[in-house]
């Protein structure tokens, strides 16, 4: 009963406006900053303030708190170490610029103030539901906007979590709250094992290169001698134009390409 | 049916001791990857044999020096009970001769030291994931968080210590991710049902939470993307095994939900959901897989047009089929895996399956190339295919409900068929450069002995009908 105390006390601070709006924000910044370790400390508090937050007010048996918190820790230790010892594995470019996501964000929450669905979780409060749709609404927004394993990753954790709340409460002689702390732990190890697996590579040109190196075709050993490919641009029709001195040459060059042969046609074409 | 103490040792601990050393005893011989493979399918092929002749009316075996096996005495951990029962020994036996296929196409191939572990392993989990028949929730709540730890499993599997981007077993844990709050609230309504029974808000409250819960476990359109994805990135023998293993653990599961409460099919709008995506998987899996250019992800976006038919036999009023969608998914295995051998043998030969790089490869290795086209074709119910007979019986009841539908199942299988004519005529195409590969007689006899196969079921698709018809107890 002690025990229960203490994740009750600490799910005290949480169990209010306040708390509530903070878990809120915490989950969206995750969504919105899209930094690994901003997502593993974030997405680890969201873990532990949603299970101290049941403690308080629906108050589960201390072992299931417990063990929540064990899962959630040992997840995003798995989930750390990986991302810590592989920084390649976790440093890729995003699917999206922050606009986009912020874009994406808002509509989620605006459709859902607007369209109300009315979702309510029994024996759960209103408050509380909604902060668990929340957090599953932007977990599927992460897995959305990332192939990454780690953003996936910290998105299936962040479900898994919710499913693990609802089980403790809903069905808590079950044992199943515990049955998925075990599924949790096992499906971080899976993502840590990808993230570990992901190939060293730090931009798509070197990819392309060692891709291309591979095959051992001719070819394709022959090593690139161009400009790096640049990454599409977030307004195509306005990307930088070349310089002052290329536009004066460039014209020219076309100039004296062009066949002398062609010049007394051309003009006895315009003529006519 | 049972007595409360088991006289004797019970079955299926034997059983599950069995499976764990035969994983362990797989890790430790890993080095001697075709020699294991092959004890491990010829195991897992006389279990399942063996357990699908099983006598259960006479559930005591007694043997010499006083020890006695119980067939059907009950596994209990933590209140969660394993039992033997008639409905569940066939499907068993099915997932041991699926192992077996896999383990005996590693054999052939040694693609991965570890992966005759991995498949004992999944073996397990599947297991107990049929045989559980008493939990302190539903075994259907259960389902989803089981699911969960064997995909979680599976991310090993499909990876293979192979090099590139291998996200998709990641990505193949979504849908039971996202099933499983579904599956347990709509639990707690069914625990709400005994109090007050005359209800329809409990009813319809549980069936459509657990119908939505299937709905995302069966992985219709759009959640479809992993399945291809890992026929891409990951070896097909791993892809197969992966993939039938989820399939048959879902469809076993969804036949024991929607038998045990029929209200998920009579007071929800769950048949008319999942009939539309099971259309639309079908009609997608045919449209992608003509612009493809990757033989592997032809051959997922096949097998997604076949899955999606499979779910419109399950789910589509008037249609709803439990003979049909065996007999459609026992063509799809027999489909999958001649595909799967040719893909395998042109894999290890090219070095990748991409199209391009496949280019005039029929003419140095024409059986296994023959193998992945009927195969894949088998997928989309071409003629003379081992899918034909079941994709033709499906689009005449489709017919019969509507014949547009059937109309955009079979246009969405002309798409995918000119996919396969055009992996063919690159096949088949003369290459520039003289190609070094050869066909090995080993991989000769596989993939003549997969087209045999194939043929047979073919030309006489009611030689499935005895084993359709057991497996079919499993069903109701």
């Amino acid at each position: 009963m002690a025990s229960s105390s203490i994740f009750a006390t600490i799910g005290a601070w949480l169990a209010n406006g306040p708390g509530i709006l903070f878990l809120s924000t915490l989950v969206a910044s995750l969504v919105l900053v899209w930094d690994w370790r901003w997502a593993l400390g974030g997405a680890t508090l969201v873990m532990l303030g949603i299970s101290t937050l049941s403690a308080a007010l629906h108050d589960p048996v201390p072992v299931v708190t417990g063990a929540q918190w064990v899962t959630a820790l040992v997840s995003s230790l798995l989930l750390g170490l990986s991302a810590y010892f592989h920084r390649p594995g976790v440093i890729v470019p995003p699917h999206s610029n922050w606009l986009l996501r912020s874009l994406a964000l808002g509509f989620l929450a605006g459709a859902w103030w607007v369209l109300d669905p009315g979702v309510a979780l029994p024996t759960f409060t209103r408050v509380e539901t909604d902060l668990l749709i929340w957090i599953g609404l932007c977990s599927a927004l992460m897995l959305g906007l990332s192939a990454a394993p780690f953003y996936n990753g910290i998105g299936l954790l962040l479900l898994t979590t919710v499913a693990q709340n609802i089980a403790a409460v809903l069905l808590p002689g079950s044992g199943l709250a515990v049955l998925i702390g075990i599924a949790q732990i096992l499906l971080a190890l899976g993502c840590a094992y990808t993230v570990l697996a992901q190939p060293a590579r730090s931009s798509k040109w070197q990819m392309i290169s060692t891709s291309k190196s591979s095959t051992g075709n001719r070819e394709e050993s022959v090593e690139p001698t161009g400009p790096r490919p640049r990454l599409p641009r977030l307004f195509p029709g306005r990307a930088a134009q070349p310089g002052p001195v290329s536009r004066i040459k460039e014209p020219a060059k076309t100039l004296n390409a062009a066949p002398s042969s062609t010049s007394p046609k051309i003009s006895a074409e315009e003529g006519t | 049916m049972n007595p409360v103490e088991p006289f004797g040792i019970p079955l299926i601990s034997l059983l599950f001791v069995f499976f764990i050393g035969a994983a362990s005893i797989s890790f430790l011989l890993r080095t001697w990857v075709r020699l294991v493979a092959l004890a491990g399918a010829s195991a897992a092929v006389l279990l399942a044999v063996w357990i699908w002749s099983l006598d259960l009316s006479l559930p005591i075996w007694i043997l010499p020096f006083g020890i006695n096996v119980d067939l059907e005495a009950p596994l209990v951990l933590s209140s969660y009970s394993l039992q033997l029962r008639v409905s569940n020994t066939p499907v068993l036996a099915s997932y041991l001769l699926l192992a077996a296929l896999a383990l005996a196409l590693n054999a052939l191939h040694a693609h991965d030291i570890l992966f005759s572990t991995q498949v004992w392993m999944l073996l397990t989990g599947y297991s107990a994931l049929t045989l559980l028949t008493n939990a302190p929730a539903a075994p259907i709540v259960i389902a989803p968080v089981l699911f969960i730890m064997l995909t979680a499993l599976s991310v090993y599997v499909l990876h293979g210590g192979r090099q590139g981007n291998l996200n998709a077993g990641v990505r193949l844990l979504i849908p039971p991710v996202l099933a499983t709050p579904l599956l347990l609230v709509g639990g707690w309504w069914l625990e709400q049902i005994p109090l007050n029974p005359q209800d329809l808000v409990f009813t319809q409250t549980a069936g459509t939470l657990i119908g939505l819960g299937f709905l995302v476990l069966l992985t219709p359109f759009p959640l479809h993307g992993a399945w291809s994805a890992s026929s891409k990135s990951s070896s097909p023998a791993a892809a197969l095994i992966v993939g039938l293993f989820y399939q048959l653990g879902v469809l076993y599961l969804a036949a024991q939900a929607l038998n045990l409460y029929p209200f998920i099919f009579r007071q929800t709008d769950w048949p008319v959901w999942m009939s539309a995506l099971g259309l639309l998987t079908a009609i997608w899996g045919g449209v992608a897989a003509m612009g493809t250019t990757h033989a592997g992800r032809l051959w997922g976006y096949a097998a997604i047009h076949d899955w999606g038919l499979i779910l419109l036999a399950m789910a589509a009023p008037e249609l709803r089929s439990w003979t049909l969608v065996l007999f459609l998914f026992a063509l799809r295995v027999i489909s999958m895996i001649t595909s799967a051998i040719g893909l395998i043998a042109l894999e290890r030969q090219v070095g990748s399956l991409e199209m391009q790089r496949l280019r005039g490869v029929g003419l140095r290795m024409p059986w296994s190339s023959a193998a992945v086209l009927l195969g894949g074709l088998g997928l989309v119910g071409f003629p003379l295919t081992a899918g034909f007979a079941g994709h033709w019986a499906a689009l005449q009841s489709l017919a019969v409900l509507d014949w547009r539908l059937a109309t955009a199942i079979l246009i969405a299988a002309v798409g995918a068929i000119l996919g396969f004519v055009r992996l063919a005529r690159l096949m088949f195409g003369v290459q520039d450069a003289p190609l070094t590969v050869r066909e090995s007689a080993l991989n000769i006899g596989t993939a003549l002995g997969a087209l045999i196969l194939t043929l047979i079921v073919a030309t006489s698709p009611q030689l499935l009908s005895a084993i359709l018809t057991r497996i079919l107890t499993a069903f109701g």
